[in-house]
């Protein structure tokens, strides 16, 4: 009996296909609408936050003993960072939440938020890897120098030794822009409050209901056991939604505070502005290659802008850890020397989007094998061919371990089908066409790997 | 997302739209398409506080020739305008032009008119209207009268039109057979905002140019024409040099800003190759 390949008809298809699905803005009827109040600038010390007296609000005084969002990672490099759920003396990013209303409609929520005035003694803020780590930048976190959450580091025995034996060092930066998710469906959360038991429901837009519980119980001071976490249909998620976020964490406060039904329904504008974003990296790499186009040995300087916190449970070492294990990709490397800082600044914090790091990691090597390739006079496909992993199971120099299955296809171009763009231009057509080849190497299973014991990697 | 609240009539007449426009128009807003003005309330960047709906006046709803003019009423929907509205060198380049505005559920929604109300720089019509020298109808309780672009079109978002002003009706002068049209748009994406785009007629001759009208958008505060290239164009029967040499007359008339989607240099190359695209089309057709 075959079972890969054949169509098996989805439990959830009749249900979203017909348009029925329950989505979390589809539960909030009879909820009060919660809205937070953001920070309109990146950096700046909270000098009051003013509101009508009258009208009830949210704030880091009114949430009392919570504790802050503080993931741990063991490595003795990893500086951990607290986020508040809303912003008490300080405010670090552009959109981060300092206060929180409530209202019956989202329309009378938006009205009262306007009611708040926020005064904010505005700093120069650090925006970029290069304000980050120049010499005497703010700091957006005392206890972090250089504004450095992560600096690890990685080296084979030779790596010296290779670059000193090297035909051709191919060496360039690259640089990835700072991306979002941008799910169909934007976060959101509806907190019920059971008053017979004093529990809360919470039905969230989340890819992680048994982390998110864990998280909010802890950071709320509550056995798990008075929480109880519903993951309804999500409409994308993509990894922003697999991490702890405080507006989660405050609509199960609100709930309990107020014994009531909270809804917090994120919109777009909110979305764009303070959601999590990812891949702001920039990779410096050195390649070492011999007169055969064999590449002996990579040099990698690994910079990510993780933003200002470290999130919960990936922690801001998703994107520079995993740049640093898998950057050999499926390429035999002899000699690996490579260091990965996560570097914060005053920006969104930075949390696993689809691939995390691989993308970048992968357009790097392939740049390098292409860059290598034109300087050694080798076709694309032929330098491949000469560093591909063909033996199996390897393990590479980082400890990740290739097995057959990873290949599984061969290589069906023939020598020369690869062609440059402007050779192959079409006299009829007036675009240039061309085929390009890349290859790339996905970690499948994790686990921990022997060659790096304190890396920990996460599970997805 | 939610707006801030205002009040809301729905007129059923010019007439009443007219009355209450005199007594809520400083403060007040019309509604026809909404396609940028219920965006710009949901962020609270706009917040007018009446709000007066002219969908259900359905003398307003008419796309029709008249003496040599195509006059386009106020709730003429842009999708209106996806398929040929009228004979002529107009009857395929006002389709051609419409493909460029934002996406389907926008062209069924937003209304010619309102583009031109809303002027934003980046507005296809106003390109249109402004290098074709439309004409502008305007009424109020006051009167009707009409304006040409030039008198029209202040800088970004902003026209000479008055609060208690109506625009009504847009009149566009038909082109005959002798008419040829060029349109090109550049933006990042399909149905975003243009970054330039250019609008060319020619009418010609014995295959020469006997009259030109080159008119630039999107790269500007407002749309124009620009005469010295129409210059160049008049009198020649086209050619790649002639079109680069217009192209290169547009982008040293026009003075881009720079913001976070493009440089005052990349927007001036663009402005070029519209220039040398859309002169392209228009002597090729």
């Amino acid at each position: 009996m075959r079972w890969v390949g054949r169509p098996l008809p989805r439990y959830e298809d009749p249900v979203l296909l017909r348009g029925r699905g329950r989505y979390t803005a589809d539960l909030t009827q009879g909820a009060r609408i919660l809205r937070f109040v953001r920070s309109p600038v990146a950096r700046g010390r909270i000098l009051a936050v003013n509101s009508p007296p009258e009208m009830p609000i949210i704030t880091a005084a009114v949430l009392g003993d919570v504790r802050p969002i503080c993931p741990l990672l063991d490595r003795p490099d990893y500086v951990p960072v607290a986020q508040p759920l809303l912003a008490d003396d300080r405010v670090t990013y552009v959109g981060e939440p300092i206060a929180a209303v409530i209202a019956d409609t989202a329309a009378e929520a938006e009205d009262l938020a306007e009611e708040v005035t926020i005064e904010i003694a505005a700093e120069t803020p650090v925006v970029t890897l290069d304000q980050a780590l120049a010499p005497g930048a703010p700091l957006v976190h005392d206890m972090a120098a250089q504004n450095t959450l992560i600096d690890a580091r990685f080296e084979t025995p030779d790596v010296a030794a290779a670059f000193a034996a090297a035909q051709q060092v191919v060496e360039f930066t690259f640089t990835s822009g700072r991306q979002a998710a941008v799910p169909l469906e934007a976060r959101g959360a509806v907190a019920a409050f059971d008053s017979a038991t004093g529990r809360v429901t919470l039905s969230a837009s989340t890819q992680m209901p048994h982390l998110l519980r864990t998280g909010i119980a802890d950071t709320l001071r509550i056995p798990e056991s008075e929480l109880r976490i519903i993951a309804p249909e999500v409409g994308g998620g993509f990894g922003q939604k697999m991490a702890l976020i405080p507006e989660y964490v405050v609509a199960v406060w609100a709930a309990r505070h107020f014994a009531c039904t909270v809804a917090w329904i994120e919109d777009r504008l909110e979305n764009l502005t303070a959601s999590f974003h990812a891949r702001d990296q920039r990779l410096h790499l050195r390649g070492a290659f011999d007169a055969d186009g064999r590449l002996l040995a990579i040099d990698a300087d690994i910079l990510c802008n993780v933003g200002a916190y470290s999130n919960f449970p990936a922690t801001c070492g998703v994107e520079p850890l995993m740049a640093l294990a898998d950057m050999p990709g499926p390429y035999r490397v002899r000699e690996y020397r490579a260091r990965a800082r996560a570097v914060a600044s005053n920006t969104c914090p930075m949390a696993p989007y689809r691939g995390v790091s691989r993308p970048v990691i992968t357009a790097a090597m392939e740049r390098l094998m292409d860059c290598a390739a034109a300087r050694l006079g080798l076709g694309a496909l032929e330098i491949r061919r000469r560093n591909l992993i063909t033996e199996f199971p390897r393990t590479s120099v980082t400890g990740s371990c290739t097995t057959p299955a990873a290949i599984a296809r061969r290589w069906r171009l023939r020598r020369g089908s690869l062609t440059s763009p402007s050779s192959a231009r079409d006299s009829k057509r007036r675009a240039p066409m061309g085929a390009g080849l890349a290859s790339g190497c996905r970690c499948s299973q994790s686990a921990p790997a022997p060659a790096l014991p304190p890396l920990r990697r996460g599970a997805w | 997302m939610k707006p801030a609240s205002f009040r809301y009539f729905a007129p059923r007449s010019v007439d009443d739209a007219l009355n209450l426009l005199a007594t809520h128009g400083e403060e007040g807003k019309i509604l026809a398409g909404g396609q940028s003005l219920v965006p710009a309330m949901n962020f609270r960047l706009a917040r007018p506080t009446s709000l007066i709906d002219i969908n259900r006046i359905e003398a307003l709803d008419y796309v029709r020739e008249d003496g040599g003019e195509l006059c386009i009423g106020a709730l003429a929907r842009h999708a209106r305008f996806e398929a040929p509205v009228t004979s002529g060198a107009l009857a395929a380049f006002l389709p051609r032009v419409a493909r460029h505005i934002g996406h389907l559920p926008i062209r069924s929604r937003g209304t010619f008119c309102g583009s031109i109300a809303h002027a934003d720089p980046a507005s296809e019509w106003c390109l249109v209207a402004a290098t074709l020298d439309a004409e502008f109808v305007i009424v109020s309780r006051r009167g009707q009268h009409s304006v040409r672009p030039n008198e029209y079109f202040v800088t970004a978002l902003t026209t000479t039109l008055e609060p208690d002003e109506l625009l009504t009706e847009i009149r566009l002068p038909l082109l005959d057979d002798r008419w040829r049209t060029g349109f090109a748009e550049f933006s990042r994406r399909a149905g975003d905002f243009a970054l330039a785009m250019c609008a060319a007629f020619l009418r010609f001759e014995d295959d020469r140019v006997v009259e030109a009208r080159i008119g630039l958008g999107g790269a500007t505060d407002r749309p124009f024409r620009v005469a010295a290239a129409e210059a160049v164009l008049t009198g020649t029967d086209g050619g790649p040099n002639i079109f680069r040499q217009a192209g290169n007359i547009a982008a040293e008339t026009i003075d881009p800003p720079e913001d976070i989607h493009a440089s005052a240099a990349f927007r001036r190359d663009l402005v070029r190759a519209m220039v040398g695209r859309a002169l392209g089309q228009a002597f090729t057709r």
